[in-house]
């Protein structure tokens, strides 16, 4: 029995690099973490005073970006 | 409706309900259902969770298909598994997140939020629904259209939140009901309400079913090959 879920965790951990729908999947949640990450960040730098200037600096995009995009929540502090 | 549901059966409904506002989503529909069908106790729940229709990948799918709410733990709407596939701890995660911020951090804080007044909202809600009705093979499209009226609202203040089922949901408990009449059944059974949300052929069912490699049929035939009765 053990044995056998060992087989299927080593079949699951294998699947991994190569299995479309595990690979999709991840891609997938990742891109949701790194929304919700950057929504924390962005709001708490806000909070510490932060321009958008430096904010879209350290993000690597243009100030108009990160500013459509996050203005509306993190706007007024 | 729900005076004929036995115990078991009503609880699936409160659980359903729980999901949705765990999700932080502001209407019950049938994904939240099967949601927590999937967790009850009992011969249904165990069918399901046996054929790899799991209350976690349920909650995944739904969250695929709908997005999450302010206010969703993270910790629950995102693919765990898949994240542990390319070394990624949501657990570790959290616990660096919470750390640095605070407990209650690690949560969904939706970026584009449909505002406006509640009709505004429940339009948005409706162009959801359908979507998936238009396109069941349920593309991971998260709602990423142009916001609607950003028209200031007031934000509807306190009070209990109101969460209501989708008619599609009550369609599907109008469902339950005919599968205990057909059987001759007196009360409503979790089974009854199993059958009548795994064969609903619109909404948000079929495609979560379909991505965790099932169908409506297959699952329908299992609970009854379960529950055939000499009539």
């Amino acid at each position: 029995m053990l044995t056998g879920m060992e087989a299927t965790l080593e079949l699951a951990g294998n699947a991994a690099s190569n299995d479309p729908d595990v690979g999709l999947r991840a891609v997938a949640a990742l891109r949701v973490l790194t929304e919700q990450l950057e929504i924390l960040q962005v709001d708490n730098a806000r909070t510490l005073g932060w321009t958008w200037e430096k904010i879209a600096d350290r993000l690597g995009v243009t100030k108009q970006t990160v500013h459509r995009k996050h203005g509306r929540r993190a706007g007024r502090r | 409706m729900l005076e004929r549901f036995t115990g078991d059966a009503r609880g699936v409904v409160t659980g359903a309900r729980e999901d949705a506002l765990r999700l932080g989503h502001d209407w019950i529909g049938c994904e939240h259902l099967l949601l927590a069908l999937t967790a009850a106790g009992g011969e249904v729940g165990t069918i399901l969770r046996d054929l790899g229709i799991t209350p976690d990948r349920v909650r995944w799918e739904t969250v695929r298909l709908a997005g999450a709410g302010r206010g969703a733990s993270l910790s629950d709407v995102l693919d765990r598994d898949a994240l542990a596939s390319i070394g990624i701890d949501l657990d570790a995660v959290r616990g660096k997140v919470e750390a640095a911020f605070g407990p209650g951090a690690f949560t969904a804080a939706p970026a584009r939020r449909p505002r406006g007044r509640r009709w505004v909202r429940r339009r948005v809600r409706r162009a959801r629904q359908a979507r998936w009705a238009a396109a069941p093979a349920g593309g991971g499209a998260r709602a990423a259209g142009p916001a609607e009226a950003p028209a200031p609202g007031k934000g509807s203040g306190a009070g209990p939140r109101r969460v209501p089922f989708t008619p599609r949901a009550r369609k599907c408990l109008v469902h339950a009901v005919r599968e205990a009449r057909a059987e001759h059944a007196g009360q409503i059974g979790v089974e009854h309400l199993g059958l009548a949300i795994v064969s609903m052929t619109d909404g948000a069912v079929p495609p979560i079913l379909s991505a965790l490699g099932s169908s409506g049929p297959r699952l329908r035939a299992e609970i009854l090959s379960h529950y055939q009765q000499p009539s």
